[in-house]
């Protein structure tokens, strides 16, 4: 006898996302949700972008990591609010689910403001995966890490809004053609806002902080 | 690794709905739909499975894993499209822009239970 079932796995997951989304809404909060590979820069955007806009778009910061705390201690010179959310207790998990967002957002003063970057945890696979409540997923790559990433790893580039292609920089030293990233980049989602930056010289910068303006400026209305 | 978790959401589940439908211990195969724009594994959901109802109600039970195709509609032309492979665009006029319906399923379908003459 075969009887149908048709229900969700991850059912309880997502209804614990749309909870954090609800929020999120009421609070007029606009979440963005950074994946991308360890090293790809994910942090560095962060400080750059408060230090052009920290005053203007009031953020707050949910940071995801197996171990440690030195990426929000990096962070902390801001003054922004900031949450660390470490795995390692909880197993080790290679990305943060719906109810450690919920968890970390009761901790945020969200009545103050206007924008929450999750950072999560360093990996192209499952962060991509799964919804927190976001409003967005940007997916943050370096160029060293090859033209082929968004080939093998399409769903983060499926999932993502924008893709942040950090490191240009470093550019003159690398084999990697950046026309076949962008490419790359658009076989998989053609209709992503693509951002050219250097964290660390600060090229490109402002169009992503532009980028981040006025999708909180949308969100609001 | 991270199928690990989401097989033991899918067995707490599966634990739940046998006890509505009162067919404890007579579950014989889950059939999954498993998005193939997903991350997970097949092979891996299996063997976490064994894994995680060995000793238990369900350890009888075989999880069949069917994967479900990428697939949606053209905004542009209106076509029915499957993705297969990359590039991600229409095959009838070429156009990226399109309303992906199907790839992303993670769906416990149906059961198959074993009557064992008792009812």
């Amino acid at each position: 006898m075969e009887i149908k079932i048709v229900k969700k796995v991850l059912e309880a997951h997502e209804k614990l996302a749309d909870e954090n989304q609800q929020l999120l809404a009421a609070k007029g909060v606009y979440a963005f949700n950074l994946i991308g590979s360890p090293g790809s820069g994910k942090t560095l955007l962060l400080e750059r972008t408060f230090e052009a806009a920290a005053a203007e778009i009031k953020p707050g910061v949910i940071e995801g990591d197996i171990e440690t705390t030195v990426d929000a201690e990096r962070l902390q010179r801001f003054g922004v609010p900031i949450v660390q959310i470490n795995t390692g207790p909880f197993g080790g998990v290679c990305h943060l689910a719906p109810n450690l967002i919920r968890a970390a957002l009761e901790d945020l003063p969200l009545d103050e403001l206007s924008v929450v970057f999750v950072e999560n945890v360093g990996n192209l696979v499952c962060p991509a995966e799964f919804y927190v409540g976001e409003n967005e997923k940007v997916v943050v790559l370096s160029v060293t890490e090859g033209e082929d990433k968004p080939l093998k790893y399409p769903l983060a580039f499926r999932e993502a809004k924008a893709a942040v292609i950090n490191k240009l920089d470093l550019l003159p030293h690398l084999d990697l053609d950046l026309d076949v990233l962008k490419k790359n980049v658009a076989a998989v989602n053609a209709g992503l806002d693509v951002f050219e930056v250097s964290a660390k010289t600060g090229d490109g910068v402002a169009a992503w902080v532009d980028y981040v303006k006025g999708r909180l400026a949308a969100g609001r209305k | 690794m991270h199928e690990l978790p989401v097989v033991h959401s899918l067995v707490e589940q599966l634990r739940a709905e046998a006890e509505r439908l009162g067919v404890n211990g007579k579950v014989a195969v889950v059939h999954l739909k498993l998005g193939a724009l997903t991350t997970f594994v097949p092979e891996a959901m299996t063997f976490y499975f064994e894994a995680l109802t060995k000793g238990t109600d369900l350890e009888s039970a075989r999880l069949d894993v069917e994967e479900v195709p990428v697939a949606g509609t053209c905004r542009r032309c209106g076509e029915g499209v499957t993705i297969e492979g990359l590039p991600f665009v229409c095959a009838a006029c070429g156009s990226p822009d399109l309303e992906i319906t199907s790839g992303r399923e993670l769906v416990i379908d149906s059961l198959e239970v074993r009557d064992d003459g008792a009812g």
